[in-house]
């Protein structure tokens, strides 16, 4: 285009042709997103979308009538370290893992919880275990180390109101990043086979815990991870879960003693979880994965922890159990 | 905020385009005023704290530029013109050279502590040259003072706040006027959209995918062979070219949008076939910057003071040992010393500048001692001066790139063979490093046929602005194997460029950060 013929006014026919031409640079990138959210958060995207653990998604939210005496929950060194199986055998309580990954947790918080609690009888007691970076709201979710993908998707898949509509509107570059990558994933898997059915519902048949069989971590991470807990955050699920005859444990998953942020966290958490005083246990207790991810002996460990606070507790009278000392009515 | 983000694309853009939309009918001073509003929210999304420091910048600029303004005694102009450049320039050391220096001089023992870097603020480079321009074409009469709110949008107009065009004020502050804005144009518009996908597909599709091979050469230099040396450093100069000026076509399409011209900042210099067209082909507008404000000063001076001892400064002059070292080696290096410390706080960023000084002195002394009609020119077919040209970019690239003047010999070393052929490329225990949306990358058949595109679209095909039909009048247009592509407003390029925008949005947040992001 010359600039004599750019500086001459546009003839009604020649906009009409540019705006033609522009139609599509609009039309198409909203039709993607568009197809976006309805492909992504489907059960045909879960099975095809080569992520294994998206028809795990939301594992709690599935369970109905479950008599679940002592309900697990957290992010993913909850997810992976807690096993229901050792909880009951030391404790002779039903146990039920309904932990998810990070982004899930702190995206969504406690909704899981609360749909459980829908439709399910109330546990005798619930326990929460989060890595101990973990112990508050952030409303950055671009800090979150894992599982935006899947804390989207949950919530498209389990909580479709307008809380979610604005929550999503709110992080738009997690949103539309969300949008993008499952659309690129439904390309790249289109043909696939479908996740097989063991795989699908492995938490089915753990009652929730999906361990991890990578190796053992050899080394510690480097990565300082000194992010404040907030006692208030603390205290609140011990309030509001701590009804109805329910205990409420709140613990810190236990990390290892090379972790550079060791003393900040032993700084901070103690006296505010149930696992004060705040201590290592061996790096041969954890995966690979990094994360605090336990591994096979790990998860033992931890689980033995848990259900040694809840034979404890049932041994004690109701109004001294937790740290928070909040946490029975 | 990045050109190749998801919220820039959804968000910002639509928004900066529908508000500057509805505020055609308000006139000049509210579309202005919009666009510095759009430019500042721009910049102040990746970190709100630094808006302070642009607007501490912009006001002072301001400032200095009434004192700098005709009309006043000429001793007091260059007194403020001098203060106004030691102050920008001051800005610049304390952010980009100051911390580094220090623990440099820490590191060498020289210092008994050490201290953190302050973060760079996103485009103090370019935002601060640019005012440092405005105020030398004020002070020599080439500018004209502007009011505070068109002298803000040439200053942080967002296509070019980040990484450039470094722009004339001469060529932007004459499209504010009263008579040449107009809103948006819907010619503008197609052609301002279609520059801005096909240099975000430049980035996202090429420059972003071969990136990780030239990440894990560079993160570990000491365990590549020979092959991987050398296909890192090649994916190197590919993501190099392809991330900047996928950048500069994104800001020129972004600027046209708006129905604003800006100087074409890369021209295939890979086709180029001398290190001297390199630079005119390059970066061109810090090219003309360097020209303008720093070669040009030095060469004035030195041939000021050639003439006052009775020596010539004419081409024949040049070409005498004494004269040469004078009037081509000297303005030379010093301005690619200057050059390559523009370029960052590191060793390794003066070897840059100093080798391509180096080169451009060389193909200086090849030019006057083989001047234009040489049987020697004959002897030297184009396609090896071109090749011979890009390694020589390839090599300083190695600088560029590496972490320090150490890790580069040693890439240097292993692509010269000093090392033996060393470990194949699958040997090289790093490639499990590259993520899957480059996969491809990790596998010498198809590294190699990845590169291969690469260079048949930067050798064989027209450049953006060549297909746009947007060359300027000085410029030529370079040979290809498609001389007659040329954009239209049609169905077909409407389809093709929309597709080609949806499949760079399906890898957008699979993209990085751009190169020149924090100069």
């Amino acid at each position: 285009m010359t600039e004599d013929a750019r500086t001459m006014p546009e003839t009604s026919v020649e906009r009409r042709r540019l705006y033609l031409y522009l139609l599509p640079f609009v039309a198409f990138p909203l039709l993607l997103l568009i197809s976006a959210f309805i492909i992504v958060p489907t059960q045909w995207f879960d099975l095809h979308s080569g992520n294994t653990y998206l028809p795990n998604l939301g594992y709690g939210a599935g369970l109905m009538h479950r008599n679940c005496e002592v309900l697990l929950y957290g992010d993913s060194s909850a997810l992976v370290g807690l096993n229901p199986a050792i909880i009951q055998q030391q404790t002779g309580l039903t146990a039920c893992n309904i932990a998810e990954f990070e982004g899930i947790t702190l995206m969504s918080h406690t909704l899981l919880i609360d749909m459980f609690l829908q439709h399910n009888p109330p546990p005798r007691f619930v326990v929460f275990l989060y890595t101990p970076e973990d112990f508050s709201v952030s409303n950055d979710w671009s800090s979150f180390s894992v599982g935006t993908f899947e804390g989207v998707s949950f919530l498209l898949e389990h909580a479709r109101n307008l809380n979610t509509a604005w929550l999503l509107a709110s992080h738009p570059s997690i949103t539309l990043g969300w949008a993008e990558l499952g659309l690129r994933l439904t390309l790249e898997h289109l043909h696939s086979e479908p996740t097989p059915y063991a795989v699908a519902h492995i938490r089915e048949t753990t009652n929730g815990q999906l361990p991890v069989t990578t190796d053992n971590l050899a080394r510690c991470d480097s990565d300082i991870r000194n992010r404040l807990p907030d006692p208030a955050w603390i205290n609140q699920l011990r309030q509001r879960y701590g009804t109805n005859g329910t205990r409420v444990i709140v613990d810190a998953t236990p990390t290892v003693a090379c972790d550079p942020s060791l003393k900040f966290f032993q700084q901070h958490l103690n006296g505010l979880i149930d696992n004060s005083p705040y201590q290592p246990i061996p790096i041969s207790s954890f995966s690979s994965d990094g994360r605090l991810h336990a591994n096979r002996q790990g998860a033992q460990l931890l689980s033995t922890m848990v259900a040694n606070q809840i034979a404890s507790q049932l041994n004690q009278p109701p109004a001294t159990v937790t740290a928070g000392n909040t946490g029975e009515r | 905020m990045l050109f190749s983000s998801n919220v820039f694309i959804f968000l910002f853009l639509p928004a900066a385009l529908a508000g500057y939309w509805l505020l055609t009918r308000f006139g000049r001073t509210a579309l202005l005023t919009w666009l510095t509003l759009v430019s500042l929210f721009f910049y102040g999304y990746w970190n709100p704290a630094y808006l302070i420091l642009l607007a501490g910048s912009l006001l002072m600029n301001f400032v200095v530029s009434f004192r700098i303004d005709a009309g006043r005694p000429e001793t007091s102009r260059s007194h403020w013109l001098f203060i106004g450049i030691v102050a920008n320039l001051a800005l610049l050391m304390y952010y980009k050279y100051l911390f580094p220096t220090l623990n440099f001089f820490y590191a060498h023992g020289l210092l008994h502590r050490s201290f953190a870097n302050v973060v760079l603020p996103l485009g103090i480079s370019f935002f601060t040259f640019t005012q440092i321009a405005y105020l030398i074409d004020l002070r020599q009469g080439i500018a004209q003072r502007q009011g505070i709110v068109p002298y803000s949008v040439f200053v942080t107009f967002f296509p070019h706040l980040i990484a450039g065009p470094i722009i004339h004020p001469r060529e932007l502050m004459p499209q504010f006027d009263k008579d040449r804005i107009h809103g948006l144009r819907a010619d503008d518009m197609a052609l301002g959209v279609t520059w801005f996908v096909m240099g975000l597909a430049k980035k996202v599709l090429i420059a972003d995918r071969v990136a990780p091979l030239a990440d894990v050469l560079y993160a570990h230099p000491a365990n590549a062979g020979f092959a991987t040396a050398w296909l890192g450093a090649l994916a190197y100069a590919m993501q190099l070219y392809f991330d900047f000026s996928g950048y500069s076509d994104m800001a020129l399409g972004l600027a046209r949008m708006f129905s604003i011209k800006f100087p074409i900042n890369f021209h295939s210099p890979y086709k180029t076939e001398s290190i001297i067209d390199f630079w005119q082909h390059w970066h061109m507008t810090l090219t003309r910057y360097l020209n303008d404000y720093v070669y040009t000063p030095i060469l004035r001076w030195v041939n000021q003071r050639r003439m006052e001892a009775g020596k010539k400064v004419t081409r024949k002059a040049a070409a005498t040992p004494e004269g040469f070292l004078q009037i081509i080696l000297f303005p030379t290096m010093t301005t690619f010393f200057i050059a390559g410390i523009w370029h960052g706080a590191g060793l390794q960023y003066l070897v840059f500048g100093l080798l391509h000084g180096f080169y451009l002195t060389v193909n200086h002394a090849w030019r006057l001692l083989t001047p234009r009609g040489s049987p020697l020119h004959r002897v030297v077919p184009a396609p090896f001066m071109i090749i011979l040209t890009f390694l020589c970019a390839v090599f300083a690239n190695v600088f560029f790139r590496a972490a320090d003047v150490h890790d580069a010999l040693h890439v240097v070393a292993t692509m010269s063979g000093i090392h033996g052929m060393g470990p194949g490329f699958a040997a090289f225990p790093y490639l499990g490093d590259i993520p899957s949306v480059s996969r491809f990358m990790a596998s010498l058949k198809s590294a190699a046929a990845a590169l291969s595109i690469c260079f048949f679209i930067v050798w064989a095909l027209p450049n953006t602005q060549e297909i746009l039909g947007q060359l300027p009048d000085d410029q030529v247009r370079m040979p290809s194997l498609l001389p007659r592509l040329a954009w239209r407003v049609s169905a077909a390029w409407s389809l093709g460029i929309a597709g080609l925008l949806c499949v760079t949005i399906l890898l957008l947040d699979a993209s990085t950060r751009f190169l020149y992001f924090q100069f």
